[in-house]
This record gives C-alpha cells, sequence and structure tokens, in this order.
C-alpha cells in the first residue's frame, strides 16, 4: 500500500510526525488528511490520537477535508492589509464564488488565508500551492486565475 | 538542592531552586490569583491570571516562571491588577459564562475571581456562538459553551490518567477540547476515571448524576478509602443529607494522589440490584419476612452442619466476626492464595523502565494500577509488555498471546527495572514467570479484602456441603436437592432467589465502617458515611448475633 510505503520513509520517531503529515497529505490528490491518515501516524509513531489530532487540527497547512488542486493562500497579515489585501480576499472570493475556507465545486480552487508570505516587499501577496504572486490587483488576480483554470 | 534568596513584594524570603515564584509566594504567604494553574499538574501558563512582575520586560506568569537568585517579584501593583482584570473580562465574554444556569455556579473557580475582582458587567460584549454540547458520556458531560479552555482536563487525563483521550482541537477562539480523534464521549476510548470532572474549574465538565443536587458548600466532605478494590483510594465522599452526592479522589492520598477509576467513582453510586431490607425465609416456595431474631435462630438449629464462605469483598471485622464464631468450617468463597508473591510495592512502579503486565486488563479491574503504568508507558518513559492484557494492548508493539509468553518473558528481560503486573495466572504461565530472578513481583489480590482472607488463615474451597452459608454481594450457588442455603448479603437478585432458603441483609459500601488490608499489606479504613437502611444488619449488629449462637 502506497501510504504504508510513505510511512517507510522516515524513523518511527515523535519528532517526525509533521513531516509525516504533510507527506501523507501531498500525497493525496484532494490535499488533506483522512481520518485514516492520523490514524496510520499515531500507530506508527506510537502517539496517542489525541495528540495526532489536536497537531494536525492547530497548524493552519493541515486539513481536515478535502481541497482543491490550487490551494490559495491570501496574505492578511498588517503590511498586505494597508495595501489592499482586502480588496483582493474579495476578487478572489467573487471571482471563484466561495467563501474562505470553502473549495469550488469542480476541485479546482479552495481559498484560504495565510499569516505572513515574507514577501512584503511586493504586498499585496498571496501563494498558490508553492508558487507566490506579488504587488496584486483586481486584475492581475483575476487573470492569474484564469490562466489557471486554462491549465497554463 | 541549592536557596535561593528573593524578594516578592517587598519581603525578603529564601526558597528551594527550581521552584516557581507561585510556589515561593505561597510559603511566604502571599496569594496570586489563578485559574489554568493545578497543584498536581505541570506548569502550563495559559490563563495569565497569575502574571507578576518579575525584571525587566513583560509580565510573567508566576506559575510558569522559576525563582533565581536576587530576584525581586510585585505580585500586585496597579497595572498587574489592571492587566488581570482585562484577562478575566476576556475571559468572560467568550463563550457562555451566565452563571445562574450553571451546575456549577456557586462552586467555579472562574466565578469566584470575578468576585474576587468586583466585576460587575461584561466588559466585551458576551459571544453568540454555539459550541458543541456532548451528553453521550454515561457519567460526564462535556459543555463546551462553559470551557476556558485551561486544558486541566487534557493535561490531567494525560499525565495523571495515562489514558491520553482528551487534547485540543483547532487554535485560538475556535480551540475546542477533543476526544480521540474528534469522537462523541461514547465513542471514545474513555476509561471513565472522571479525573477531568474532578479537576474542571468552570462548568465545562461536569458530574452527570450529581448535578444540581447540590453545591460543595451544602454538602459535608469525608476523607475514607475506597473498597472496590485492594489498591485501597484515598476518597472524598460529598454526602448532602443521607445521600452521596458524588466521590472524589483525594489529592492528599499517599497511595493514589488524587486518581480514581470508574469502579471507584461512579460505579457503585449507580449500582441498582434491588436492595435486601429484611431477613427472609423460604417455606414451601414461598418467602416470608421474618426477624433477625428468627434468622439467626434457624443459623443456630444449623450450625453443627453448616460451612461458611466468605467473600473477599467484606470487612475485616465481619471477616473475624464469622471465624471465630464457626472457626475451622469457615472458607474463602473466591481464591486467596497469589500464584507469585508480590516483592514489589506501587512505589516500584514509579521507576520501573518496563512492565509486564500479564492476565489482567488493569483498564477494567485495577484503574489506578493502570494510571500508573500508562502515564510512563505512552510518553515513552518506560516500556509495556502485555501479555492477553485486554484493552492495554492497545498502547504497546509488544503485545502477546500466552502462547507466546517466552518471546514475552525476553523482551521483558531486556529491561533493567522490571515489575510483573498480575492477578490470577493460568497454569503453566505462573511457573514460567517466577522463575525470573531479576523480576519485581506485583499481585493484584483478587477482591478488595483478599489480603485480610489471607491474614486470617482463611483458605479458598469449593462449596459441595449440604448446609452452606454465603457472605457477600456477588453470591451465585448451585443447588441439589436436600441443600440448605444461607445468604448474608446487600442485594436480593432473581438468581439468589432462585437457590436459597434464608437471605440475611447486610451493609455495603460506605454503609458501615471496616477495616480493609490492601495489596501492600497497609490496613486502611473505609469509614460509614451513610446509615443504612433500617433493617439491614450492620456488621456490629451481625458479630454480636454470631456470638450468641
Amino acid at each position: 500500500m502506497e501510504k504504508v510505503r510513505i510511512l517507510k520513509r522516515f524513523e518511527p520517531r515523535k519528532e517526525n510526525l509533521l513531516s509525516l503529515l504533510h507527506a501523507l497529505q501531498r500525497s493525496n490528490p484532494q490535499n488533506y488528511l483522512e481520518e485514516e491518515d492520523l490514524k496510520l501516524a499515531a500507530n506508527y509513531l506510537s502517539l496517542p490520537l489525541s495528540f495526532v489530532s489536536s497537531v494536525a487540527t492547530f497548524y493552519s497547512m493541515f486539513s481536515l477535508k478535502p481541497r482543491g488542486k490550487y490551494i490559495i493562500r491570501i496574505c492578511e497579515s498588517p503590511p498586505c492589509h494597508l495595501v489592499g489585501a482586502e480588496s483582493i480576499i474579495d476578487t478572489v472570493s467573487n471571482f471563484l464564488g466561495i467563501k474562505v475556507g470553502e473549495t469550488t465545486p469542480d476541485g479546482l480552487f479552495t481559498l484560504e488565508l495565510s499569516s505572513c508570505l515574507g514577501v512584503c516587499g511586493v504586498a499585496p501577496a498571496m501563494m498558490v500551492n508553492e508558487e507566490v504572486y506579488g504587488n496584486l490587483t483586481p486584475e492581475k488576480v483575476r487573470s492569474v486565475l484564469n490562466d489557471l483554470r486554462r491549465g497554463k | 538542592m541549592g536557596k535561593v534568596r528573593l524578594k516578592i513584594d517587598g519581603k525578603e524570603i529564601e526558597v528551594e531552586e527550581g521552584k516557581t515564584i507561585l510556589e515561593a509566594a505561597k510559603e511566604a504567604g502571599i496569594e496570586i490569583p489563578t485559574l489554568c494553574y493545578h497543584e498536581k499538574l505541570l506548569p502550563y501558563g495559559a490563563c495569565r491570571m497569575c502574571v507578576v512582575e518579575a525584571g525587566p520586560g513583560a509580565l510573567k506568569p508566576a506559575c510558569a516562571t522559576y525563582v533565581t537568585d536576587g530576584m525581586e517579584v510585585k505580585t500586585s501593583t496597579p497595572e498587574i491588577q489592571e492587566v488581570r482584570m482585562t484577562v478575566l473580562q476576556l475571559l468572560f465574554g467568550e463563550r457562555n459564562h451566565y452563571c445562574m444556569y450553571c451546575e456549577s455556579s456557586g462552586n467555579c473557580e472562574l466565578q469566584d475571581l470575578g468576585y474576587k475582582f468586583g466585576l460587575d458587567h461584561f466588559e466585551f460584549p458576551p459571544y453568540e456562538d454555539k459550541y458543541p454540547v456532548d451528553v453521550s458520556h454515561p457519567y460526564i458531560l462535556l459543555d463546551q459553551n462553559r470551557c476556558v479552555l485551561c486544558r486541566r482536563c487534557a493535561r490531567a487525563c494525560a499525565e495523571l490518567g495515562g489514558h491520553f483521550v482528551l487534547e485540543v482541537k483547532n487554535r485560538g477562539y475556535q480551540s475546542l477540547i477533543n476526544i480521540d480523534l474528534n469522537n462523541q464521549f461514547a465513542q471514545s476510548s474513555c476509561v471513565s476515571c472522571g479525573l477531568c470532572v474532578q479537576v474542571c474549574p468552570t462548568g465545562a465538565l461536569v458530574d452527570k448524576r450529581a448535578s444540581y443536587l447540590g453545591r460543595k458548600e451544602q454538602a459535608e466532605v469525608i476523607k475514607t478509602n475506597c473498597d472496590r478494590c485492594p489498591v485501597g483510594c484515598g476518597i472524598e465522599v460529598y454526602r448532602r443529607a443521607n445521600f452521596i452526592l458524588k466521590v472524589y479522589g483525594d489529592w492528599d492520598s499517599p497511595i493514589n494522589q488524587g486518581v480514581l477509576c470508574k469502579n471507584g467513582r461512579y460505579l457503585p453510586l449507580y449500582e441498582d440490584r434491588p436492595r435486601l431490607n429484611a431477613p427472609k425465609l423460604k417455606e414451601g416456595g414461598i418467602w416470608t419476612q421474618i426477624s433477625p431474631e428468627m434468622a439467626f435462630k434457624v443459623i443456630s438449629e444449623k450450625k453443627g452442619a453448616a460451612t461458611v464462605f466468605l467473600e473477599g469483598s467484606l470487612p475485616l471485622e465481619l471477616l473475624q466476626a464469622f471465624k471465630s464464631a464457626l472457626g475451622d468450617r469457615v472458607f474463602a468463597l473466591n481464591e486467596v492464595n497469589p500464584p507469585i508473591p508480590s516483592t514489589a510495592t506501587l512505589k516500584d512502579l514509579e521507576d520501573a523502565d518496563t512492565y509486564l503486565v500479564v492476565g489482567v486488563d488493569l483498564n477494567e479491574r485495577y484503574g489506578v494500577v493502570g494510571s500508573m503504568i500508562k502515564r510512563r508507558v505512552v510518553p515513552q518513559n518506560a516500556r509495556l509488555i502485555a501479555v492477553e492484557a485486554g484493552s492495554l494492548s492497545g498502547i504497546t508493539d509488544f503485545s502477546y498471546e500466552y502462547k507466546d509468553i517466552d518471546t514475552a518473558l525476553g523482551e521483558a528481560r531486556k529491561g533493567e527495572k522490571v515489575v510483573a503486573v498480575y492477578s490470577s495466572l493460568p497454569e503453566g504461565i505462573s511457573e514460567r514467570l517466577e522463575t525470573e530472578s531479576g523480576f519485581k513481583y506485583l499481585f493484584l489480590p483478587y477482591e478488595a479484602n483478599t489480603m485480610a482472607l489471607k491474614e486470617l488463615g482463611i483458605e479458598h474451597k469449593v462449596p459441595q456441603e449440604k448446609v452452606k452459608i454465603y457472605v457477600g454481594e456477588n453470591i451465585s450457588s448451585a443447588r441439589s436437592p436436600g441443600d440448605f442455603i444461607v445468604a448474608f448479603t446487600p442485594f436480593e437478585t432473581p438468581e439468589l432467589k432462585s437457590v436459597a432458603d434464608l437471605l440475611i441483609p447486610i451493609t455495603w459500601y460506605l454503609e458501615d465502617e471496616g477495616t480493609f488490608i490492601t495489596l501492600e499489606g497497609k490496613k486502611v479504613v473505609r469509614q460509614r458515611v451513610v446509615t443504612p437502611a433500617e433493617g439491614v444488619l450492620t456488621v456490629e449488629e451481625i458479630s454480636s448475633r454470631l456470638l450468641k449462637i
């Protein structure tokens, strides 16, 4: 089974919990952790279920419900906020027809918020999966999303 | 350990190194308000009620800051009081803290702080979100709306109980108490030890049965010892009128230090077998109520042929009374002798590196011993080798069946301080186990007072006689033609009534004072907390009547 192969890449030590959960989440086409993943991790690392569940729900990078192919994380820290992050959030939300935390029905996009992405020089900024986009305007955001939708 | 000198509120004091500011202040007689802090739990620093000024920089939590030499601490400047007040207002502003509908009103640490700080209004608009309430547990109610997220429950569940069932999920204002993998209590691995309820400072976790029946102030709290198993835990019994509200673990008890199990905290209070309230005699298939005099007259007539079988759940005084009345015709109903005698005490569980638990599910029968082991095994401070240990096998990679006893022993031998824990053992297993030279052995006696039977030299025997007198709470007997069966028992169950000829009511649980000998051989006293119903014969009455037969 593929999940067992993922587990075996890590030594069964408590410290590996976060990396292990990330690996399991990445392996899921819907970008989330299933209940089974948490049980596997708890069992493999000899940790209480309650502990693993607590870690997985604390960190915002983990999700326990299915997410889209593209995860959009818009920075909501003060530098971005001051230069209009809010209108960027509204633009994306209206363009995709979803609220923060939701996924589009076609399973393509999930909209999330994020703390500082570390690129305040090009605020307002957002991240789509591993890619960072800065100096955002409503027009730029719409074009980025259009490109992604067309699979560019 | 060295000493540290510091000043608290201008008072020069000297305390041992490694103490927190809170502990040092307490020694100096200076009170600092707390909420998430609990004496028996590790410092956590979540609520910030205990902030103090200690050197430059931000205010520090007194519960989680350790004293250093020359430290100058101020515990109640106007600035500190203002910060505490804000913290308190924030706590009251979040979730539902309308005290008048809360079971814990009058017995709530949050409410107490509110009064202490003179809170007379909500500074922030009270929160209107609804959080889940879990009523699925048979004994416990969890209302997240009353929770202040101090995490005492989760910490106690892990640090003291060793169960690791409760945790906190999510973050920030969305944080909730989490049970296993987001379960309801009923579907969880909760073993119903009740520690979470005992440590909860608010009305988030409450005892279902005791709810709305009376506050602590209206109850008397009686310290005594539990008689449900041979561990002999210290308990605090909350009594109102002649009714037991609830049972808490006694934090000061050297045996259990506050920890209890389902058997000690809940089960006896939920006992629903019908009580026997007067002696009853069966003649021609009909039960008639008779006087105690009549009952003992019958026993006196049968005395010559009678054999007595005593349960190990009875107090020493009652065992003694039967022994002195009927001498060598007194036997134990159940097994008495250990398969392997004990060489360890509960203290040895504290620093063992390997536990070999054989043939007993500690979660079910000796919950507090289970906690002592689990709280070291789950955080991986010690290993558990479980051989047919029921639900305990779920927390270890070393779980075996009896047929693999040799592999299990081999695994256990890798430890340096090994304690074997067992109750009854099947044939063949005890022989394999007892030859280990490096192990310590902890025998868990079969019943609460098995050790007293042993001390009185009462041996176990399978009942075969025609005239049998049983004494205990879980009596079952076969019946052959010509038998005469007497039962001294608190319960008149249909099963017992179908085989017995004479029933005599005895006291049960906290209705009578009595001595119990724990698994460590210590004598502990179970006190009388409630008066038994009229017609039930006390240990004293039975003893004096037995002398005359």
